[in-house]
């Protein structure tokens, strides 16, 4: 009940801070805009059930600014016009994302709770053995999937060597050298899979604040290779900057001049495969895990809701999620802010989630098995 | 080509009504950066989607004048009550608050304004210089010259610590480890967290400021039964002086220098941010002065974390500009409302839309400015607040402490450590711990710790040698000067003794 007390307190200071009316009639009087909206939804709809001008708490588990607050803010506009109801972003912190997701599986299911989740994040926790394990589809209402990361492994671009086979070869003295922010972060799993799939004498600096500032490293020489979501480094691909050398994922990212022939590491002609045929081992079980990584990776960025959530409101909710996901303004308005949405519906992940969990098991242990290495001492420190 | 675009860009926002996205800006910036712990950053939050259906150049006049209005303001709580109005102004407590209970509390406004118009023009100034090296400057910064800046703000608690060393070295390991609480970086594993979810992040600084100074000086004020703030009783006396603050910093043209550049490069490099340059730069004036006070009212302590704090604004956007990458809690706001804007930052930014890099240069400068301006206007009127009477100031600031540590993150745990910060920071003011100590450890804690690993690890990794890094070879010349040049002039001056 405190707590309750004091959130809603947090937010109520936070809306109703001194100042916030006079720059709003301030700001508002020369709105350069005209107020139009190029927010305003290109379709009109009935407001979902019980929603109708009612206020959505919207949680984001990290940072204001981030990659999460950014795509919520995109939304925001559209889908508050479609669902019918006031949409308030609401940052819930902590333990790498787990405090937004739990505050969102909480909440009372009502629909006035939603939020975004980072899915494949979560399931690499539970894979991880990591205590207080939320499932991005069992353990809540999913609305439907807004994005999937992208994930590219990237040298510096002065570098030498300008694949990863130059790179096994130039650095045959010594391991290769993966930069991450910590261990159990998105960039170690991906230092993890790299090692793992494509048999890489590998070992990795840990510590950074975060990915851009990896991204400095790499370009300071720092250490051999990361792995990032392309799109974050979209601007940093091009002399003295980085150079993407691997995709970790079944199809190119995205048909783009700089990925033209950058090779993926997922399918029966991707990098494992080829590694597990080059040391004559079965390349299967490496395609098999490979894919699993892939579909772990298509969970991306969920819209989740409480469990228990109503039916008529579920589908309502999904629906008009579908709908400004496919609506023209709204593809327009994320595309010019560099943001690629990857709509998928609720079930169609949940479907590929199930269907890969066996071969995530096995995925998990090898998680564990670097972990253990890493607090152990016997892997990178 | 840089010339014409920054007239085009002055030209663009002296025109009306373009002038009042920034006056509006600024004013709204120095209301919320005077509320304790909830400040500019806050309201940038707010920004962003009342923005969302404007053009870009609004936009940027806007969050120009956002960035750059909260960073002054803030300092005013931290000399009147001991409360910083947003973290990077905690420094400025250090000798500010000193300042305003022996009834200077005019004079350190004045001085705390005139550093912040002057600082964050030699940040911008610096910022223009290196835009066309933007990238080569930015690569020139690393783990190890993190670290080191790290270790000269550490031994810094030599120097605030002077009259209880032990107490105060106590004080910094107690710092350090309340530093060091939540996950480690390289294996994940969480350390003093007592199984708490809310450890797991590590301790926020803001309530640990908001309990330590703010709850613990208003606690003193009580049980001391003194009648006011300030020592002084009359409204004359008290009202220190707006011409020497001024002064202050005119005649200190070498430290406002450095604690300028310092600012500029610390706001540049990502990740690390305001409080940290603030307090480096407090450090190195402590080390400069042979005869300060340092920690219990020295202005030369509220010019050096003041210049360094708004100089910071110019530096932090320049990885904004070249790489996207926020150098400070209000940049990463900037960036935020851009890319909704379709203003992508990078090499085409600065290539193709300069002026508008201008627009929004000229709005930070502004900004800054006229919040210095507005200050030293009002210096004589907010040093006043001093003179209210203990028992109406006492139960006002408490109730707002307590206020501003729930609002932070809508957190009771927040609440919580800022109360027991508070009975600690109180009881560590009676005993003669020094407070300082403890908040220069926690603030460069995880500066330290981080780097210290990573330059460790590329070292073991053969990834890194000082003889190439030029910056680090003259950080670390200036460190070793720093540690042993009191230990040479003390022995000079024993033999200069025995002579005679």
């Amino acid at each position: 009940m405190i707590d309750g007390f004091v959130a809603k307190l947090g937010r109520t200071v936070r809306l109703a801070r001194p100042g916030l009316a006079l720059a709003v009639g301030v700001v508002a009087a020369c709105d350069p805009g005209g107020g139009d909206a190029a927010a305003a939804s290109s379709t009109a709809n009935a407001a979902c059930p019980g929603l109708d001008g009612r206020t959505v708490r919207w949680i984001v588990p990290y940072t204001p600014g981030g990659g999460y607050d950014v795509q919520s803010r995109l939304l925001e506009p559209f889908y508050e016009e479609a669902i019918g109801a006031e949409i308030v972003i609401e940052h819930r912190l902590g333990a790498a994302g787990r405090v937004g997701a739990r505050t969102i599986r909480d909440a009372d299911p009502d629909g006035r709770t939603l939020g975004i989740v980072n899915g494949s994040a979560l399931l690499t926790q539970a894979l991880l053995g990591h205590d207080s394990n939320i499932h991005p589809t069992r353990d809540f209402t999913a609305i439907g999937r807004l994005s999937v990361p992208s994930p590219v492994l990237f040298t510096a671009w002065d570098s030498p060597n300008r694949t990863l086979e130059e790179l096994r070869v130039g650095t045959a003295d010594g391991p290769l050298v993966f930069g991450i922010v910590g261990v159990g972060s998105t960039a170690w799993i991906w230092y993890v899979i790299a090692s793992d799939l494509l048999d890489l004498d590998a070992t990795y600096v840990a510590g950074y604040p975060g990915t851009r500032e990896s991204s400095l490293g790499l370009m300071r020489g720092e250490f051999d290779l990361a792995g990032y979501t392309f799109d974050s480094m979209l601007d940093r691909i091009e002399p003295g900057g980085l150079r993407p050398i691997a995709q970790i994922s079944r199809y190119s990212a995205q048909p783009l001049p700089a990925l033209r022939d950058v090779p993926v590491v997922v399918g029966e002609n991707g990098l494992a495969a080829k590694r597990a045929k080059e040391l004559g081992e079965d390349p299967e079980p490496m395609v098999a895990r490979a894919a699993a990584l892939a579909r772990m990776f298509q969970a991306g960025r969920m819209v989740v809701a409480p469990p228990g959530l109503d039916p008529l409101l579920t589908s309502c909710l999904r629906d008009r999620f579908a709908q400004v996901m496919h609506d023209s303004a709204f593809i327009a308005r994320a595309a010019g802010a560099r943001r690629k949405m990857a709509f998928a519906e609720a079930s169609v992940v949940a479907a590929e989630l199930e269907a890969a969990g066996p071969e995530l098991q096995a995925l998990g242990a090898v998680f564990r098995e670097y972990l253990t290495e890493a607090r152990t001492g016997s892997a990178g420190r | 080509m840089i010339l014409a675009s920054a007239l085009e860009g002055l030209q663009i926002l002296l025109a009306w009504p373009n002038i009042l996205y920034p006056v509006a800006g600024t004013l709204l910036a120095m209301v919320f950066s005077f509320l304790p712990g909830i400040g500019g950053v806050t309201l940038m939050a707010l920004a962003v989607p009342w923005t969302f259906s404007w053009d870009p150049l609004p936009t940027v006049l806007l969050f120009g004048a956002l960035v750059g209005g909260g960073t002054f303001m803030g300092s005013v709580t931290s000399i009147l009550f001991n409360i910083p109005g947003t973290a990077p102004n905690a420094a400025t407590m250090l000798d500010g608050y000193p300042l305003a209970q022996q009834g200077e509390a005019r004079t350190a406004i004045a001085c705390s304004a005139t550093a912040s118009a002057l600082g964050s023009t030699v940040g911008i100034i610096l910022l223009v210089a290196f835009i066309p090296v933007i990238r080569r400057v930015l690569l020139l910064f690393g783990p190890l010259e993190f670290l080191l800046l790290a270790i000269w703000g550490l031994a810094t608690i030599a120097l605030v610590s002077r009259r209880a060393v032990l107490k105060g070295l106590i004080a910094a390991g107690l710092g350090l480890m309340v530093g060091f609480v939540g996950m480690d970086p390289r294996t994940a594993e969480l350390r003093y967290a007592l199984g708490s979810e809310y450890l797991v992040d590590g301790v926020s600084v803001i309530p640990v400021f908001l309990g330590l100074f703010g709850l613990a000086e208003m606690m003193e004020l009580y049980v001391s039964r003194r009648e006011r703030i300030s020592s002084q009783s009359d409204v004359d006396a008290a009202a220190g002086s707006t011409r020497a603050g001024v002064l202050a910093v005119l005649k200190n043209p070498g430290l406002f220098a450095r604690s300028s550049v310092l600012g500029t490069m610390i706001g540049m490099v990502p990740g690390i941010g305001g409080t940290v340059a603030s307090f480096v730069a407090y450090g190195q004036a402590a080390h400069g002065a042979k005869d300060g006070k340092f920690g219990e009212g020295d202005i030369r302590g509220v010019l050096a974390p003041e210049a360094a704090n708004d100089a910071k604004d110019g530096g932090s956007l320049l990885p904004v500009l070249a790489f996207g990458i926020p150098g400070s809690e209000g940049t990463v706001l900037l960036l935020a409302a851009l890319t909704l804007h379709g203003i992508v930052p990078g090499p085409e930014l600065l290539q193709d839309q300069l002026t508008l890099v201008f627009v929004l240069i000229w709005s930070l400068f502004f900004s800054n400015w006229l919040t210095s301006v507005l200050g030293l206007a009002t210096a004589g009127h907010f040093s006043r607040l001093t003179l209210v009477p203990a028992q109406i100031i006492v139960p006002i600031i408490t109730l707002l402490v307590v206020l501003a540590a729930l609002a932070y993150r809508g957190s009771m745990g927040d609440l919580l450590l800022a109360v027991g910060f508070g009975v600690l920071g109180y009881a560590m003011k009676v005993h003669g711990w020094p407070r300082v100590s403890f908040v220069i450890a926690l603030v460069l804690a995880a500066l330290f710790e981080t780097n210290l690993h990573l330059t460790l690890r590329l070292h073991e990794l053969d990834r890194l040698s000082l003889l190439d890094r030029p910056i680090s070879l003259a950080l670390f010349a200036l460190l070793a000067a720093t540690m042993v040049w009191p230990v040479i002039n003390r022995a000079l001056q024993r033999r200069r003794g025995v002579s005679s």
